[in-house]
């Protein structure tokens, strides 16, 4: 296990959120982290990502916990979790969390809940167009058990529940959602996912969709990998997002981040 | 597990298997229940007012998270009518220990692996073991259309007089192009169907994300000019070793047996 000689940053009769530096265990003996990124990491099938944002202390408590089924290394963490992310608050049961982002993983792991919202910021253009489609459910929602949260998948995804009436979110989410999302849907990123997050259902943009498209296309959440300099434009229009939205960060504080974004990308 | 037989059962199995448990009368502690849909508390009371206990097994983790087995969840209001037992077992490691317990309950209470919480099963490793069983029901409908498909599409190519192999090179029911027949047998487990686009469409299976298995396609050398021939009934024994293959990968060993025991006896 990760621990080393410890040099207290609390007094000794800290509470249990005193936490030794350089430890990856607290007083209690619980596993702490401290992320740089919201949980919706966890389907983001990029290790590096996960080395860069949450660090090896965060990457060692969750394999500590992973072992448990099998999982061997981070790039067996991120399969894992890429395939199973509706397990991912059992198995982060024991995990203590601190830091800015702490708190969105406390809801994850603790009180099983996720924001539904899209996550990445993108910017606002005009693009004139109308879609028949109702999604706002962003695929971070994978994170929670489908058989918790049907009602909100189908009040708020019909479009999809549509296709796919029960998303597997134990086993291969990806692949499936894959095999049924909508082909003449999946077309539309061939437009640019900017254009399809400032199209309009219902008065709505469609940001929602705009990240499955991206998430179901490379592995990964939009929003991390404009965090990282990683986003892979599909049409002129996403060099927006590339080069006025990078270095955003996204997580539970959406709006606030949207605006910086928005800001930042003068449109 | 409402029979008063079942808590001797527990008991013994929890023993033979050399598990680390302690024996509690009363309710299980709180944590995720592993069953999908219990059944209501109502339910219990006519085997509570005979005085059977409920039987509860509650696997825990290292970190003290429990998983209840058990075919009621406990309310308060149970309290009053119905003694319950719980046996607390050590998962160690988790994945080993909760597969044991999940073959377990789900032999003893003839219970298929739909009924438990997918994010369970998969904890335990049952859906690397019969990964069919964890897909959606969507895929199941699709596979089950596609079979129905292609058993029609066989008997009609069988009724024209033809094998099977030579109904599919030449009835274009494969996805394969003529460029792609290369080793002498290759046997290729093939999706067909899809929403939206009338089950005409055929997606190559990917990535080992399995089960979704409507038939194995056996593809042979041109060159070698066997016709294949029937074993039984017309059926090519290539065809048959390779879907054979694919149940076993999929089922079991056990379904193997059954399938063969059916088809040639």
């Amino acid at each position: 296990m990760y621990v080393h000689a410890p040099r207290r940053v609390c007094a000794e009769d800290c509470e249990a959120s005193c936490v030794a530096v350089g430890q990856s265990l607290n007083t209690r003996g619980v596993m702490v982290c401290e992320p740089d990124i919201d949980p919706s990491i966890l389907i983001h099938r990029d290790p590096r990502a996960w080395e860069e944002l949450l660090g090896w202390r965060c990457v060692e408590a969750f394999l500590e916990r992973a072992r448990e089924v099998g999982v061997r290394d981070l790039p067996g963490l991120v399969d894992y979790s890429f395939s199973a992310p509706s397990t991912m608050w059992i198995l982060l049961a024991g995990v203590e969390f601190v830091g800015s982002y702490a708190s969105c993983w406390e809801d994850y792991v603790r009180r099983r809940r996720v924001g539904m919202g899209a996550r990445t910021p993108f910017p606002r253009v005009e693009v004139g167009a109308e879609l028949d489609v109702d999604i706002r459910i962003s695929p971070a929602y994978l994170l929670l058990p489908f058989d918790d949260v049907k009602r909100s998948w189908q009040r708020n995804a019909p479009t999809l529940v549509k296709y796919i009436p029960e998303i597997p979110t134990a086993l291969d989410p990806h692949f499936y959602i894959s095999k049924f999302f909508p082909p003449q849907l999946r077309a539309l990123s061939a437009r640019g996912y900017v254009w399809v997050a400032n199209t309009k259902s219902r008065g709505r943009r469609n940001a929602p969709l705009a990240e499955w498209l991206y998430w179901l296309n490379t592995r990964r959440m939009p929003h991390i990998d404009i965090m990282l300099g990683k986003f892979e434009p599909r049409s002129p229009i996403d060099m927006i997002v590339a080069k006025d939205c990078g270095g955003a960060s996204a997580g539970c504080r959406q709006n606030k981040r949207r605006l910086k974004c928005l800001h930042s990308a003068g449109v | 597990m409402t029979e008063a037989t079942n808590v001797e059962a527990v008991r013994r199995w929890l023993a033979e298997r050399g598990a680390v448990w302690t024996e509690r009368w009363g309710p299980p502690p709180q944590g995720i229940y592993a069953l999908r849909d219990m059944h209501p508390p109502s339910h219990a009371e006519d085997a509570c007012r005979q005085g059977l206990p409920l039987v509860y097994i509650a696997a825990v983790d290292r970190n003290g998270l429990y998983y209840i087995f058990g075919d009621v969840a406990w309310t308060p209001q149970l309290e009053k009518i119905c003694k319950a037992v719980t046996f607390v077992v050590e998962t160690k490691p988790l994945r080993e220990g909760l597969n044991a317990i999940v073959k377990f309950v789900a032999k003893t209470r003839h219970l298929p692996w739909v009924s438990f919480r997918p994010e369970v099963l998969r904890l335990a490793g049952i859906c690397d073991e019969v990964r069919i069983e964890c897909e959606p029901r969507e895929a199941w409908k699709k596979m089950v259309e596609a079979a129905k498909s292609k058993i029609k599409n066989k008997t009609e190519a069988a009724g024209g007089g033809r094998t099977v192999p030579e109904a599919e090179e030449a009835g274009g029911g494969s996805p394969e192009g003529p460029g792609q027949v290369g080793a002498k047998t290759a046997n290729r487990l093939v999706y067909v169907g899809g929403v939206g686009d009338g089950g005409g469409k055929s997606l190559d299976h990917v990535g080992g994300a399995s089960g979704q298995i409507l038939h194995a396609e056996m593809r042979r050398d041109r060159g070698d000019g066997g016709s294949g021939g029937g074993a039984r009934g017309g059926l090519d024994p290539a065809a048959v070793a390779a879907v054979l293959k694919a149940v076993e990968r999929c089922l079991g060993r056990e379904a193997v047996e059954r399938l063969t025991a059916c088809l040639y006896v």
